[in-house]
């Protein structure tokens, strides 16, 4: 399968380098701080409706501060977000899954009910419990994003472990006088990274959706952070008269997330020849 | 005699799969176990290697050099497992890791499991290892990864490293079945050769009685996680002495014999290894059964055959012998 031909995936690739080019060079790009506020600047519209100050190329909010800034910063938040889900949840995904495929029995058995039991639950459910918890914030927002996405990935990595663990490979690292742990992290590793790849991406799709409805919710990143999900929230009241404010970072966040499930998308199309020729369909 | 597997018996909860296994390996020697799927053959070998999983009881003994295997502890097994015994697997293509170059696999046996510590010097064994099993071109194919080589050459680069440590036994287990006829040839020629440069004695588990009598001098004939009869090669191909191997031999496909058209077989399936077996595991399929047989076990019976140190059973009635009772 050739990525040329995916005029969808480059899309997808292309938007997400974008974004990540601006997160990354926000400071160098944003043409205000995030926090500044203009005075008289407030809630102006966006640079092709009537009113438009020149200055503010997507208009200001409600307390004049300009919205293209503030998306652009919003934006570093939200992948660093995903990406630490993503990171954390793979982690710790890899960890448990990793010993419940290797060990098998009860030990097997009980991180299993564990992960089913977090699975029966609604992620943002979860997730809600974790940041009552632990308090509001950023960082808890982004630890119960993560533990939302744990379960998923311990099943396909103990999936995988266990199919490897059964060929005669593994036998083979075994007769060699190889331990457990070196078997799994180093002979098993390399070769269930096609499945993992495709959950991590997808996971870090996720995990900015999590983050941001967190923040939606108040108990993500707190005001006055530029954040995707926390601006949607703080703007909702001004839905009918300033419909931008909250359209923007609900474009935002709606193009960046499904970017990322076009590349994971393709990623498990992508490996789906060799895993299907492995018999795990 | 290096190894001695004296009345092994294999279970996983009510099943039973290996009853009473006996085998023995003298140094520098190759003993063919043979028998069909689910006979015990694998598991057998597994017990030898200590890589049974952890809730398989096992009874019996396993003497490798006078010390019984199953009273020693994982680390004195460790020692003992890929240095002293090697093993080699049916399928080649998966026994190497899809992962990493053979070069760099080959790399990490002698570094980690001997300790050699040069690099150079550790490259230079591994290439003068796949020479030693004919592999042409040893030193492009060292940054080869497994996909790109054939089932034959695999089975190669799986017997380099077995051989790396330079053990004292090899455990083939059907190391020929997953590979084309022409190929199989050469891997048991090759096998045989190392046998006689190498010293080494070799466990040769096939359900092929004709591969078993090109590569070994003693063949053991498994059923139902029996040994039913055990001899010298020559002998036991020539004269069988027990109804299964006779059975056996009989259903070979033969290009010598034209008048042969059907191909014998024998009627009946294998025990199971839940059921419990009163008399002898082969009553219900033999075609020389006696009243007696599917009541009463038969013990082993020795076959006399003189000069042999090693005895010569057959664990049947119908063999008459002076010394019941091996």
């Amino acid at each position: 399968m050739n990525i040329r031909r995916e005029p969808l995936t480059l899309l997808a690739l292309t938007v997400l380098s974008v974004v990540g080019l601006l997160a990354l060079l926000a400071p160098v790009i944003a043409p205000f701080d995030p926090a500044q506020t203009f005075e008289g600047a407030y809630s102006l519209p966006p640079f092709f409706l009537e009113g438009a100050d020149p200055r503010f190329v997507l208009g200001t909010d409600d307390v004049g501060r300009d919205l293209f800034t503030r998306l652009i910063y919003g934006a570093r938040v939200s992948l660093l977000a995903g990406f630490s889900v993503a990171v954390l949840s793979v982690a710790t995904g890899v960890l448990l899954g990793s010993i419940a495929g290797w060990r098998g029995g009860w030990t097997e058995t009980i991180i299993l009910r564990v992960m089913d039991t977090m699975m029966a639950l609604p992620s943002i459910l979860l997730a809600i419990v974790v940041v009552t918890i632990l308090g509001p914030s950023l960082v808890n927002a982004v630890i119960a994003a993560a533990v939302t996405a744990v379960p998923g990935v311990t099943r396909v990595v103990r999936a995988a472990i266990r199919e490897e663990k059964a060929k005669p490979y593994a036998l083979s690292a075994k007769l060699y006088g190889a331990g457990g742990i070196r078997i799994v992290g180093f002979d098993l590793m390399p070769n269930i990274t096609a499945p993992l790849l495709v959950k991590a991406t997808l996971g870090f799709g996720d995990g900015i959706l999590n983050v941001a409805a967190l923040g939606f919710l108040g108990l993500g990143a707190r005001p006055p952070m530029a954040e995707w999900g926390t601006m949607l929230a703080d703007s909702r009241a001004y839905v009918e008269s300033q419909p931008w404010l909250v359209t923007a970072p609900g474009v935002c966040i709606l193009v960046v997330i499904l970017s990322f499930n076009l590349v994971g998308d393709y990623l498990r199309d992508r490996f789906d020849p060799k895993l299907r020729a492995r018999g795990d369909g | 005699m290096i190894l001695n597997v004296d009345r092994l018996g294999i279970s996983f909860g009510n099943a039973t799969p290996v009853r009473d296994v006996r085998l023995e390996v003298a140094a520098s020697e190759a003993v063919g176990v043979v028998g069909e799927s689910g006979s015990g053959k694998s598991l057998t070998a597994l017990a030898i290697m200590g890589l049974l999983p952890s809730h398989a009881r096992i009874e019996g003994r396993i003497l490798w050099k006078g010390r019984d295997l199953l009273t020693l502890t994982e680390t004195e097994r460790r020692a003992i497992r890929g240095r002293e015994i090697a093993m080699i697997f049916q399928d080649p293509m998966s026994s190497l890791n899809p992962s990493y170059t053979i070069g760099y696999q080959i790399d990490e046996v002698l570094k980690l499991r001997l300790g050699v510590r040069h690099s150079k010097e550790r490259k230079r064994r591994g290439i003068d290892l796949l020479r030693e099993v004919g592999i042409p071109a040893a030193e492009e194919r060292w940054e080869s990864y497994p996909h790109q080589m054939s089932g034959g050459m695999s089975q190669r680069v799986c017997i380099a490293m077995a051989l790396a440590a330079e053990p004292e036994l090899l455990i083939a287990d059907e190391p020929t079945t997953a590979l084309d006829v022409t190929v199989q040839m050469q891997i048991l020629d090759l096998l045989s050769r190392l046998k006689v440069q190498r010293k080494m004695a070799m466990m040769f588990v096939t359900h092929d009685l004709a591969v078993a009598a090109h590569v070994c001098d003693d063949i053991a004939v498994f059923y139902a996680g029996e040994t039913v009869e055990r001899g010298r090669a020559s002998t036991l191909l020539t004269a069988p002495r027990h109804p299964y191997t006779e059975a056996l031999l009989k259903s070979r496909p033969r290009h010598d014999d034209p008048a042969r058209t059907r191909l014998e077989s024998i009627s009946g399936a294998v025990p199971r290894s839940t059921e419990r077996i009163a008399g002898c595991s082969f009553a219900m399929r033999c075609a020389k059964v006696l009243e007696r047989c599917p009541l009463e076990k038969p013990e082993a019976r020795s076959l006399d055959e003189s000069g042999q140190q090693k005895q010569a059973f057959a664990r049947c009635f119908l063999v008459s012998s002076d010394q019941i009772g091996v």
